[in-house]
């Protein structure tokens, strides 16, 4: 099996360009295409049912298959026996949730990835950690939900323990976030949370009490998790950021864009704004009704490749996001690989059909 | 108790027709009108002025669905209805049930007016649910309605049109009050409305999740001539894609019956059907393309389907040579173009694969004998239409076996 340390340098996560990549990428994933046919009978099954080759010269003609798989059927390459953890999906009520089935050596491979990807960000040392939340999400422990598993995977990087800015009653502990600033006035914090909820809970809140609080410019925000809610009420990247920088200080704020299904693997925004791909991963854009791949600013929907999933078939998955490339090397913040923007949700999956009304 | 739940100024509901909020006890108002009897001069008028100006609307050639359903209730067929309505009618006499609750599906944009005009016609007044996932189609049918009933009171009272979400104490507050509550579903709707109680005295009608299929004649096929060929692909495309394949009696499997070249006469079939979804430029949504994805590469990962060519090519035709049609393929099965092709020798193969929530069997090349053999072999309790491809999608009051007409009635002994 492919040993991602022997592939790529963790200490330049975002140095790969041109040929050196797609060579990379090409050969690990006919590897790991290969290794999943092997393992796992779904996926093996799969492949020939909707003829895809299990070979290929081209990086587009990868196999791949739809993220919505994960939430229907269990998919795995190891033996049960093996399991480590399952990660979950977040979900409402009632809907399906994906699960995905990591042994100890991918958990540890996901860990190590995310460390040199966010740490090429914001250096090696460490900070103290400020998650927009309360700590209530992390108890349930028979499953790992996606608001969880984001604060344990970026809990790597926290100095001490982590800090929440609610407190079991969700309300908004003043003091402690009062106390962790003074603390951390030469360090910096690093701010993670869902992008929605710093909107609701860390920048209303602050607005609603006309407060504000300095971070102070050594500081890191990550946030992620999709823009669909703040879309609603009409708020952009841009102003989010100014409302950020209005209300908590002129720092570092980086969108992330990952999914469970590819955990570890993570796209982060660089300072021009744009989401890149790392060593590790790669965008293709396709045609949502016929799935050719398209041009750099065509939109469409976004193909994930991760060289990752060792232990689960999830290499390559077409997600049900909407986006488009923009280049590829050129991105005037200097790093390497493909940039991209993620525009939304495709329309209507999901929505018609299957579990809906269905009558005459 | 239940009722107490209901603060009459609490419950308040923004129909679509009419377009005002109607808040405390609009039921009540509701209930009040004059009543009507079956098939009054007065009913009549409305759904013959309703067809007229469906059929003659300049956005009908775009939508063929709408077509059918204005020819439905023309004049000269509704009139017919009554006539047989009427019939048998010496023990009893058929009166109106009361105040109907339709929950209508979001897969097939216009059966809610069928259903909805049926029941109108029987003097009922209604309150209908639709989707919130307000299609071109519901929207046309919508201001039509709006535009006959804009200035008669008594009309706006007879057919409330509204949409809310599915987790509104609306739900129970209409079931609470209603004499039938019909429930067009899938099966998840449907059992949340059975654990919401109507009156003792209420009827319930729900149609669930069904599977409709084709059987096709190979010899005829092979025989055939291209233009009868063309007709059938024309036919099937008009029974399969009307609604998406997603309504209930769209066919979505294919069993060929015979022992001639099946894949040759598949072969031929399926290049009409191509030609026919080019010329009527069939497109897709985006969503619509990812859902039959996913399933096939479900139904693919159970090893259950062998596409015959890239996934992504509309329609996605599935060779089950060696399978049967398993509770898989029938419960992931949401339309959107993907066929499953079986084949049997003859009708008697088909007994053991017929299953309980199998509902239209469209067919074509068999005379008249051999549809005869076909009902023979059907199992107990199973399959509700049988009917020549083309015809899948007519609508009939009989439906699931359930007589609207019956069930929207209330029937009165009178013993002199």
């Amino acid at each position: 099996m492919i040993k991602i340390e022997d592939l790529v340098d963790f200490d330049a996560p975002f140095s790969l360009s041109g040929k050196e990549k797609d060579a990379l990428f090409l050969d690990s994933m006919n590897t790991l295409t290969r290794h999943h046919s092997d393992k796992c009978e779904k996926y093996r099954n799969l492949l020939s049912g909707l003829g895809f080759d299990l070979s290929f010269s081209k990086l587009e003609d990868a196999p791949y298959i739809p993220v919505r798989l994960f939430k229907h059927i269990d998919l795995m390459s190891i033996s049960r026996d093996n399991i480590f953890k399952i990660l979950t999906s977040s979900g409402t009520s009632g809907t399906a949730v994906s699960r995905i089935f990591l042994d100890k050596e991918n958990t540890g491979i996901q860990v190590k990835v995310l460390k040199s990807i966010v740490s090429s960000f914001i250096g090696k040392g460490r900070k103290k950690m400020l998650v927009v939340d309360n700590p209530n999400i992390l108890t349930r422990r028979d499953t790992f939900s996606a608001r969880a598993a984001g604060v344990i995977g970026f809990s790597v990087f926290s100095k001490g323990v982590i800090q929440y800015t609610h407190n079991q009653d969700l309300e908004f502990d003043y003091e402690s976030v009062a106390n962790l600033i003074n603390e951390s006035k030469e360090s910096g914090v690093l701010i993670f949370g869902f992008t929605f909820l710093i909107w609701k809970l860390l920048v209303q809140e602050l607005i609603n009490q006309n407060m504000k609080l300095d971070f102070g410019k050594k500081s890191f925000m990550f946030h992620g998790g999709g823009w669909k809610k703040l879309e609603e009420e009409k708020v952009e990247n841009h102003l989010f950021k100014s409302c950020i920088r209005d209300r908590c200080g002129p720092m570092d704020i980086h969108n992330y864009y990952g999914m469970v299904e590819q955990t570890g693997s993570i796209f982060v925004e660089c300072s021009q704004g744009h989401l890149h791909a790392s060593n590790f991963s790669e965008v293709i854009v396709r045609d949502p009704i016929n799935f050719k791949p398209l041009p750099p600013l065509s939109e469409g929907v976004i193909q994930l490749l991760s060289l990752l999933p060792v232990s689960y078939p999830g290499h390559s998955i077409l997600t049900e996001d909407v986006g488009y490339i923009l280049g590829k090397d050129d991105c005037k913040c200097g790093m390497n690989g493909t940039y991209f923007h993620v525009t939304g949700r495709l329309k209507s999956a999901e929505l018609r059909g299957c579990s809906d009304t269905r009558a005459i | 108790m239940t009722q107490e739940l209901f603060n009459k100024t609490e419950i308040g509901l923004t129909s679509i027709i009419p377009n005002v909020e109607l808040k405390g006890n609009f039921l009540e108002k509701i209930r009040s009108v004059k009543s009507e009897k079956p098939f009054s001069e007065y009913l009549i008028n409305f759904v013959q002025n309703f067809s007229k100006r469906l059929l003659t609307h300049p956005s009908i050639r775009d939508y063929p669905e709408l077509a059918v359903l204005g020819y439905r209730f023309r004049k000269s067929v509704v009139l017919k209805e009554r006539e047989s309505f009427f019939k048998n009618c010496d023990t009893h006499i058929n009166r109106p049930v009361g105040l109907v609750f339709h929950v209508a599906p979001s897969n097939v944009d216009s059966v809610f007016l069928y259903s909805g005009l049926i029941s109108f016609l029987l003097g009922n007044v209604n309150i209908i649910r639709i989707s919130q996932n307000i299609t071109p189609q519901t929207k046309l049918v919508i201001s039509i309605l709006r535009d006959l009933m804009l200035c008669d009171d008594d009309l706006l009272n007879r057919m409330i049109i509204c949409t809310y979400p599915h987790e509104s104490k609306l739900s129970e507050y209409l079931s609470l009050n209603c004499d039938l509550r019909m429930v067009w579903g899938g099966d998840s709707t449907i059992n949340k409305f059975k654990s919401i109680p109507t009156p003792p005295l209420g009827r319930e009608v729900n149609f669930s999740n069904r599977f409709s299929f084709s059987v096709i004649s190979t010899d005829a096929v092979s025989s055939a001539t291209d233009d009868q060929v063309k007709a059938l692909a024309n036919d099937f495309y008009n029974d399969s894609m009307w609604f998406g394949q997603q309504a209930c009696s769209s066919p979505r499997a294919i069993f060929w019956v015979g022992c001639g070249d099946w894949r040759q006469a598949s072969q031929r079939f399926w290049k009409e059907f191509k030609a026919v979804l080019k010329t009527k430029e069939y497109t897709q949504t985006e969503g619509e393309a990812m859902d039959r994805f996913v399933v096939s590469s479900l139904i693919a990962s159970q090893n259950k389907l062998a596409l015959e060519e890239h996934h992504s090519i509309l329609p996605a035709v599935a060779k089950q040579i060696g399978h049967d049609l398993g509770e898989i393929d029938r419960k992931y099965h949401c339309g959107n173009g993907l066929f499953y092709e079986y084949t049997i020798a003859e009708f008697s193969d088909l007994k053991a694969k017929i299953q309980k929530e199998d509902q239209t069997i469209s067919f074509w090349g068999f005379s008249s004998k051999e549809i005869d053999d076909l009902v023979a072999i059907l199992p107990t309790g199973c399959v509700d239409r049988i009917v020549p491809i083309g015809k899948s999608l007519d609508f009939s009051h009989i439906w699931d076996g359930v007589d609207l007409y019956d069930v929207m009635v209330k029937k009165t002994s009178v013993v002199r």
